[in-house]
């Protein structure tokens, strides 16, 4: 068996071999050539990889595990206590199976007491968990911009300045070179949760666009531990003008 | 076809020196003349990375633009064709992985015109196979697709291919490795469920 799929396999190795090299028609070739030197001059917008501060890598992570400690006895209580009044509510209705229960104990007055009790626990640790897992963006984890760059499904990455900033830059009859480091946090949904530039551009317009372009990217989520996790990055724009 | 032969043929000649620089410097007959010089090669490579696509045109679009945008970093430590295909095996990665959920389905007509359009059984054949292994790459994930074209397919060694893909030399032969292991299975499976 393994003996022919090997063969299946080497034979269909050597007709992906044998791929005719220049297929693409000449006129389309033209035509990529035309569209890349034609592209917006100065076409240089790109998002390079993050200036990394090692000194503030190595802060981060303790000030997220320390987040994460207190994160998992929170939680741990809170399931705890909703398990405690879980218990309660189940067994006080009827320990004995015979429909009298504890009810009978406390009069009729002491079940409708006790429904909110169990009714207001169980969104306390599924709300509060969901609002504390790695949802804040400030005490969320930092990963590389080549992390998230992975796993990006959309979003134009090619953000220009609007118009009147190239004017404003040509005006100064100099080149120019804005390089525009942006902290972005992307949710467990893969939405793009915050923006902000880290150093602005000089121009409040193209900061502006910056933001707002990069909230329209969007992301395959990062999976922690089989949990969707929200996450940050520092990505660089790169802006030349000449 | 041997694997060398095959490694050789998407191996451009070598640029004049300085067309790096000049194309760097805004000069646009010396990108013309770089894209000339190597839009087959990637063009080819791209097809046995993505398979016959009809996203495969898009992807050498974005790979020419990212060259022409990064030249000005092209230092010549490399050669210029390996710095090319460099950044066309990355934007390749990153299709990949964008489109990892939503495989695009393969271009009957572009699979007939890369096999050459000879016609017979012989193509027949062929174009199942190449259908079959474009199916099967599929369902690899993107990195071991990816070492596993670069080795088995173009012919790479594994050295080259680790270079290309900016990864572990070993890392990258395990996972070509790990990838023919999981096609073989997946035939052996196939052939086990039909009579």
């Amino acid at each position: 068996m393994t003996t022919r799929t090997s063969a299946d396999l080497d034979r269909m190795i050597a007709t992906a071999q044998t791929l005719a090299p220049a297929a693409l028609p000449a006129a389309r070739k033209q035509a990529i050539l035309d569209a890349i030197l034609d592209a917006p001059s100065p076409p240089i917008a790109t998002v390079a990889a993050p200036v990394i501060d090692l000194a503030a890598r190595r802060a981060r992570p303790r000030t997220w595990l320390v987040g994460a400690v207190v994160l998992a006895t929170a939680l741990a209580a809170a399931t705890l206590l909703a398990f405690a009044l879980h218990d309660d509510d189940r067994v006080s209705p009827d320990p004995r199976g015979d429909g009298a229960g504890s009810l009978a104990a406390g009069g009729p007055g002491s079940g409708s007491a006790d429904d909110p009790g169990p009714g207001l626990s169980s969104p306390g640790p599924s709300g509060g968990s969901s609002a504390m897992v790695g949802t804040d963006p400030e005490t969320s984890p930092m990963v590389s911009a080549l992390t998230l760059e992975a796993r990006q499904v959309s979003g134009d990455r090619n953000i220009l300045p609007p118009p009147s900033v190239r004017d404003a830059i040509a005006r100064t009859n100099r080149s120019a070179r804005l390089v525009v480091p942006l902290k972005i946090c992307v949710d467990p949904a893969g939405v793009v949760a915050s923006a902000k530039v880290e150093t602005t551009s000089g121009y409040p317009a193209y900061d502006a666009a910056l933001e707002a372009g990069v909230r329209t990217w969007r992301y395959q989520p990062l999976i922690v531990d089989g949990k969707a996790m929200t996450v940050c990055a520092v990505v660089q724009f790169v802006y030349t003008q000449k | 076809m041997s694997l060398a032969a095959v490694a050789e043929r998407t191996r451009p000649p070598p640029e004049p020196p300085g067309l790096a620089a000049r194309a760097a410097a805004g000069d646009r007959d010396a990108f013309t003349e770089i894209y000339r010089g190597h839009v087959d090669a990637v063009y080819a490579r791209l097809t046995r990375l993505l398979g016959p696509t009809a996203d495969r045109e898009d992807v050498l679009q974005q790979v020419f633009l990212q060259v022409h945008r990064s030249l000005g970093r092209f230092r010549g430590e490399a050669s210029l064709a390996t710095f090319i295909h460099r950044i066309a095996v990355n934007v390749a990665i990153d299709h990949l992985r964008t489109r990892h959920r939503q495989p695009v389905p393969i271009d009957d007509d572009a699979l007939a015109a890369l096999l050459g359009g000879a016609g017979g059984p012989d193509t027949i054949a062929h174009r199942r196979e190449l259908t079959n292994l474009f199916a099967l790459l599929g369902d690899l994930t993107v990195d071991k697709r990816v070492a596993f074209v670069l080795i088995a397919i173009d012919g790479l060694a594994v050295r080259e291919a680790a270079e290309l893909i900016g990864a572990n030399p070993d890392t990258v032969k395990q996972r070509a490795l790990a990838a023919r292991r999981e096609i073989e299975a997946a035939l052996a499976a196939r052939d086990r469920s039909q009579p």
